[in-house]
């Protein structure tokens, strides 16, 4: 390895780390527990399809969700505290491995509020807070 | 090409396929998807630098059109084709305009590797979501990246010298000044 080596990898870690930062502002709150009290327990689930949103669902209406577009198949089941992918048809599987995502653990997660199936093109979104 | 070079370039591709089957049982981090060690690179780093430009780029388009045949299919070859291409043509671009060794190129080829495969997720799904997840997978980038350069500056230092053939005096030394400056 020689300095030059040294000097792109330590480049390269600032812009991930600014980068971090920059997304998460949560990583600087002195990583206390903030699990949201009881009121805040509140938010939506955003389900886009492509880049069109295609469903926002209150969490106080819990239900399982079937997106069905001809050989792509998504499940996806809404609970009062979060949302989770159930099923899908694709390969990777990488949705179901993301698991759940809750008002509580959006911090600690590495995809955040995110929800994502590459193959069939379906992103879940959980937006804290009151439904407008 | 020659006989030579089509055989030495269909082995090369045999070796990155069968690296990039079995670094799917090495799971480095099962939740994070996108997230795998990249032993085929040391095969294209090898391709690089005992090689030249033309057989890197051959070699990379075969691995990403046979891996996409036998498994990743054509999603996952997109995938890779996007990620090979940028990452294939950053790490020419180092070696060519900077003083580095094996393994700050192995890095940048890493980590350009991701953001290609980030910015074609990008538009497949149509959702800057994913920028959230880049800065995770430039540090995984920086990891594997310094993993893989180090394989790949032994394997170049101690498989160059079996083919003594063919490799001018001008490749022998650009290797040697790379591994020992």
């Amino acid at each position: 390895m020689k300095k030059r080596d040294l000097y792109i990898i330590v480049l390269l870690m600032a812009v991930a780390l600014t980068g971090l930062l920059l997304s998460r502002p949560g990583l600087l709150a002195n990583g206390e527990a903030n699990f949201a009290a009881e009121d805040e327990k509140k938010g939506q689930v955003v389900i886009y399809a492509g880049a069109l949103e295609y469903k926002r669902i209150d969490l106080k209406e819990p239900q399982t969700l079937v997106i069905d577009q001809k050989d792509k198949y998504n499940e996806i089941s809404i609970s009062n505290r979060g949302v989770v992918m159930k099923s899908s048809n694709c390969e990777s599987q990488d949705c179901i491995h993301q698991g759940e995502v809750t008002v509580d653990n959006i911090e600690s997660r590495a995809l955040e509020s995110w929800i994502i199936c590459l193959p069939n093109a379906i992103s879940i979104e959980l937006v804290k807070g009151e439904v407008q | 090409m020659n006989t030579q070079s089509i055989t030495r370039i269909s082995l090369l591709a045999a070796v990155a396929l069968v690296l990039g089957f079995f670094e799917r049982f090495i799971p480095i981090a099962a939740t994070l998807p996108g997230i795998k060690l990249g032993l085929g690179n040391t095969v294209l780093l090898y391709a690089i630098y005992v090689m030249d430009k033309k057989y890197a780029f051959t070699l990379m388009l075969l691995k990403v059109l046979l891996s996409g045949l036998l498994y990743a299919g054509f999603n996952g070859a997109m995938f890779s084709l996007a990620g090979g291409l940028l990452s294939l043509i950053m790490m020419l671009a180092i070696k060519r305009f900077s003083d580095v060794s094996v393994i700050g190129v192995s890095v940048v080829g890493a980590v350009f590797h991701n953001i290609g495969q980030i910015v074609v997720a990008m538009f497949i799904v149509q959702t800057r979501s994913l920028l959230i997840y880049l800065p995770i997978l430039i540090i995984s980038g920086i990891a594997t990246g310094i993993l893989t350069g180090a394989v790949a500056g032994h394997v170049i230092k101690y498989i160059h010298p079996i083919y003594p053939r063919k490799t001018k005096n001008l490749q022998t030394k650009r290797t040697e000044k790379v591994l020992n400056p």
